[in-house]
């Protein structure tokens, strides 16, 4: 009866600690769930046409000079047709997709480009 | 119930004991002295990629099409070794496909061929990317049957695709003249046929090996010069019975006149490296890949630096992008 109620007991510390262990760990994943996006934009200027930049908390990721998908070196041509695509690769990273643009969401956003084929 | 207390305490001690020798052991698992160390690089995240097509020129790499387990893609990218970032260039003109072959000729990449799961098809059309303009021009078919999973290389003049599965697995090899833009069968080729096999390049010498055939690795490995377009029998890849190189799906990659075979396929997905120095014709393994094991990635590589990215395990698609360097002592710190 007795050796029963030590492998009783023995059980239930573990399991407690087993259950404060998995309780912490998820704790942790919460935290990390509620933690701001890592993604960041930025919108520059270089030579009178804009190009965004995405950085991964402080390391540079994405650099786009020309306007994705689209054939040519093609530039936006305002500060907010860069914004706006440069919001759409960042959302889509914190979605965990893949952040390709296609044609679609250019005109979608009305994006000034040529359509060169 | 004092005696009850305690070896109930003895045993959670003894408990915690084997946990942390468990936990120990779990980190300290590289006594090897096989050298090479891994480096994570910018990543694309979590929904990524397999069996895309890869081609470098100078200190870009060039990464577009491919396979996330539900669609097909033609987009195309850039990864710029210097800054460590990627930038979306012109999409890739034909149809979304996977297991698509790249070469480069003269600072110009071509990228062709592959399967588009959508409509069941092998593919045979072909198209040049030049950098300079950030655009895509359609050239001529490719002059052998449409297929996917074949091995492509390129030299100063001309373009070279052979091998891969047409709905069987094939031992031909074409041409690709820019010039006259043309394809024309080449001769010589004496190995076993076979799909998503690999070649690396070091300086004028191509070297061929590894691919599967109705279910068996190949071994055969074979380098073809690029001058003379001869090629020669080297001792098979299973020779030393040390080594495992043989696989299919695997990167290959050139860094400082060696050559590496990386990752791939041979039951399951891998993760071994093998390195190949021309002179002795030996084989040596390397520091595993140290992420995920995986087939269908791809590699970057200017023969200074090389990288490989993308990829899957199963169907879990991958994202790490990874810089290898084979002369440095593994550290599991920087992955």
């Amino acid at each position: 009866m007795k050796k029963n109620y030590t492998y009783l007991s023995i059980f239930i510390v573990i399991s407690i600690f087993t259950l404060l262990f998995m309780y912490f760990i998820n704790a942790g994943d919460e935290n990390q769930n509620l933690e701001a996006n890592p993604y960041t934009l930025q919108v520059l200027e270089k030579e009178s046409s804009w190009i965004y930049e995405i950085y991964n908390h402080e390391n540079l990721f994405i650099r786009q000079e020309y306007i994705p998908s689209v054939k040519g070196k093609q530039s936006f041509k305002s500060k907010t047709d860069a914004e706006k695509i440069g919001k759409l690769v960042v959302n889509r990273l914190s979605k965990n997709a893949f952040p390709n643009i296609s044609k679609r969401d250019l005109n979608d956003n009305n994006i000034n480009f040529e359509d060169i084929n | 119930m004092k005696t009850f207390n305690h070896r109930a305490g003895l045993r959670l001690l003894f408990l915690s004991a084997i946990l942390t020798l468990f936990y120990n052991c779990s980190t300290d698992d590289d006594s090897d002295d096989t050298l090479g160390n891994w480096v994570k690089k910018s990543s694309f995240n979590e929904e990524a990629r397999s069996s895309s097509s890869a081609f470098t020129i100078g200190n870009m790499g060039y990464m577009g099409t491919g396979y996330d387990g539900d669609d097909y893609y033609n987009d195309f990218w850039s990864y710029n070794m210097d800054t460590n970032s990627w930038q979306q260039l012109s999409d890739f003109p034909g149809e979304e496909r996977s297991s698509a072959v790249s070469f480069v000729i003269n600072n110009e990449g071509y990228m062709g061929t592959g399967y588009n799961g959508d409509t069941n098809e092998e593919l045979a059309d072909f198209y040049k990317y030049n950098p300079s303009t950030n655009s895509w021009t359609q050239i001529a078919d490719f002059g052998g049957s449409a297929r996917y999973g074949t091995v492509g290389f390129g030299s100063d003049q001309y373009g070279y695709v052979g091998t891969g599965y047409d709905g069987s697995d094939k031992k031909d090899f074409w041409k690709y003249n820019p010039i006259s833009d043309s394809w024309e069968e080449i001769y010589g080729f004496g190995g076993d046929k076979r799909r998503d096999g690999m070649t690396f390049t070091i300086g004028n010498d191509v070297y061929l090996g590894t691919g599967i055939s109705n279910g068996v690795y190949e071994t055969d490995f074979w380098k073809f010069n690029l001058d003379t377009e001869v090629w020669t029998e080297l001792e098979d890849i299973d020779e030393d019975d040390d080594d495992y190189v043989y696989r299919s799906n695997a990167v290959a990659f050139t860094l400082d006149g060696k050559g590496y075979v990386a990752c791939g396929e041979y039951g399951g997905s891998i993760s071994t490296v093998y390195e190949y120095t021309p002179s002795s014709e030996v084989w040596e393994e390397k520091t595993d890949f140290e992420l995920y094991a995986r087939r269908d990635a791809i590699s970057f590589s200017n023969g200074e630096r090389a990288f490989v990215t993308l990829g899957r395990n199963g169907t879990l698609y991958l994202d790490d992008n990874m810089e290898f360097f084979p002369n440095e002592e593994q550290d599991d710190d920087d992955n």
